[in-house]
């Protein structure tokens, strides 16, 4: 295992361009840390993001996993270029001749996957720490710790995308096209959703819970926005009468609807790779 | 069979309606060259590809070192290059070797040791892109050589480069035959397969044509080039011989064929005793260029 990770990893960061955008996206990740320092003082009105208990535990891990995880379009880029490259290289077929098995290298390929996600969760569970610890109003360690499945979530969102785009690269073979196919795919999802929501079901919840089966959807429904979660939104939803319900825990129903999906694009790829004359 | 690196057997590979290998059946003993030999698209890279876990076949078997091992676990004792050297761009012709190192589970040391062999120990900082194609090609060598394999497998390694580059690339190959190192190498150059190696396979359409050792190919068909001052009595004097085959008057020199080997001297005797004396009797081989083209052709003309 160790062996596989070496020889992706240094794939991966002998790239410049993989190397930069790896760097580019944690410094990013870490730029969560400058919401804090958002503040609008016009007149008596002062708007300090910090204070509105944004930073607040548990909530924190419920709002940092969610704003981190729009950031990892920036590591689908490198894993869909990872393996896009193995076709126009040619490498691909001299990493087989040369004597990987094709299991070794979707598991090389998944192992980087599951590594990028671990880090990320690792990352962004440190920083939330750090954060709340410096603006949160409670600090005792049975608040701090509790909610945790939020990272759990952020976890298996981020394996689920990143699958999704290793199986989108194995079956395309170029880079641009599979992006663009995951975004083709993406505009699918949003507009045959709406269509069969609004048009043909008249806002029967049944399609919720069909969509609540696609891919995309799947992962968008691990990790709930958290805006309106805000006591301070919450009231101004309550002054203009919109009483929201909704309902933002993590369930485990969602997680296992994304392993699921994990397996079969991860399976899917290693098919592919080995039914196809390369 | 103790020494049987890899054995091939009936195989088959169907391109929707293209058949591109066609029963080819080979077997490859240890300390041999081999060579396959055939046109463009006659399938000896398909089946290279098949035996190097890269093309899946339609039917038929193979087995790598007797059946051992399983097909990715043996090609580590296999050095391969196919069609075009396939490397990382951006990385450097050392890197691209530690990272083989890695694939094959072979010490780094191995990499210095390799370079020096093809000659790029002096740009092994270089980035893989910066190189020109017979250093590319050169660099897969090294690349092929890093196990130590006990099989150097190239497909057309010569494919693309200029002269110098020609002779770089088949000295390597030939310094690496010198060591004992089984090679199977395809090619559509005749005389690439004819001087480097001593077994060939020839392929056409998928089809095996010929699987022998080189000389018993060519030597199966001498013939003769003749002169005398008379070429008219010559040939008169050629038609009663009791083995010949046939004949061309080829301008200056007739050209004869004969149905078995016939010996120099003996056919020498056989011209003096009807008086003609020769001033020209050659016994030549054809080559193997000739040999294919006869081969290839017989081929297209029946079917």
């Amino acid at each position: 295992m160790k062996r596989l990770l070496a020889i992706e990893l240094q794939k991966i960061w002998k790239n410049r361009a993989s190397k930069v955008l790896t760097i580019g996206y944690f410094v990013i990740l870490s730029f969560i840390a400058l919401i804090a320092s958002i503040k609008f003082d016009i007149g008596i009105f002062k708007f300090h993001l910090a204070e509105m208990g944004i930073f607040n535990f548990p909530y924190i891990w419920h709002f940092n996993t969610y704003i981190a995880s729009f950031l990892k379009i920036f590591l689908a880029v490198i894993i869909v270029s990872m393996m896009a490259n193995e076709y126009s290289y040619g490498t691909l077929k001299q990493n087989l001749i040369d004597g990987m098995s094709k299991k070794e290298l979707i598991l090389s390929k998944f192992l980087t996957i599951v590594l990028f996600a671990g880090i990320s969760t690792l990352f962004v569970f440190v920083m939330s720490l750090f954060l709340g610890y410096g603006f949160s109003s409670y600090t005792e360690i049975g608040i701090v710790f509790s909610d945790l499945e939020y990272l759990l979530a952020y976890f298996v969102k981020l394996l689920g995308f990143f699958s999704f785009c290793l199986f989108l690269g194995v079956l395309i073979k170029r880079s641009a096209f599979a992006l663009g196919s995951l975004f083709i795919w993406f505009i699918f999802e949003k507009i045959s959703y709406g269509i069969l929501k609004f048009n043909i079901y008249n806002k029967n919840p049944k399609v919720d819970d069909v969509y609540a089966f696609m891919p995309l959807e799947s992962m968008s429904n691990l990790l709930i926005e958290p805006f309106t979660r805000l006591n301070s939104v919450k009231n101004l939803q309550e002054a203009v009468g919109e009483n929201s319900l909704k309902d933002y825990d993590v369930h485990l129903s969602s997680i296992l609807i994304v392993l699921i999906w994990i397996a079969i694009f991860v399976y899917s790829s290693y098919i592919i790779i080995k039914k196809r004359d390369l | 069979m103790e020494n049987s690196i890899l054995s091939i057997k009936n195989l088959h590979k169907k391109y929707g309606k293209v058949h591109a290998v066609n029963d080819v059946s080979l077997d490859i003993y240890k300390g041999n060259v081999y060579g396959i030999l055939g046109p463009n698209g006659s399938g000896k890279s398909t089946t290279l590809g098949i035996v190097l876990n890269v093309v899946n076949k339609t039917s038929g078997e193979y087995s790598w070192f007797g059946g051992k091992l399983e097909t990715h676990d043996a090609l580590k004792k296999v050095g391969a290059i196919i069609e075009r050297p396939n490397f990382y761009p951006y990385m450097s012709a050392k890197e691209n070797l530690e990272l083989v190192c890695k694939i094959k589970g072979v010490d780094y040391k191995k990499v210095d040791e390799k370079l020096e062999i093809v000659g790029l120990i002096d740009r092994k900082n270089s980035k893989f892109k910066t190189f020109s194609l017979g250093m590319k090609q050169r660099l897969a060598i090294a690349s092929a050589l890093l196990n130590d394999p006990e099989i150097l497998i190239l497909d057309e390694p010569t494919n693309g480069l200029d002269p110098q580059g020609i002779h770089q690339v088949r000295d390597i190959i030939r310094l690496i035959a010198s060591q004992g190192t089984t090679i199977l190498l395809a090619s559509h150059l005749l005389d690439e397969v004819e001087k480097v190696c001593s077994h060939v396979l020839v392929l056409r359409f998928g089809k095996i044509l010929y699987n022998g050792k080189v000389d018993e190919m060519v030597s199966h068909n001498a013939y003769f080039e003749l002169q005398s001052n008379n070429n008219q009595k010559l040939i008169e004097a050629l038609k009663n011989h009791p083995e010949l085959d046939n004949y061309e008057n080829n301008e200056e020199k007739i050209i004869a064929h004969f149905k078995t080997q016939v010996d120099s001297a003996e056919l020498n005797g056989f011209f003096f005793e009807k008086g003609i004396s020769l001033n020209h009797l050659v016994k030549r081989k054809q080559s193997l260029e000739e040999q294919f083209l006869t081969l290839t052709n017989s081929t297209e003309t029946q079917s």
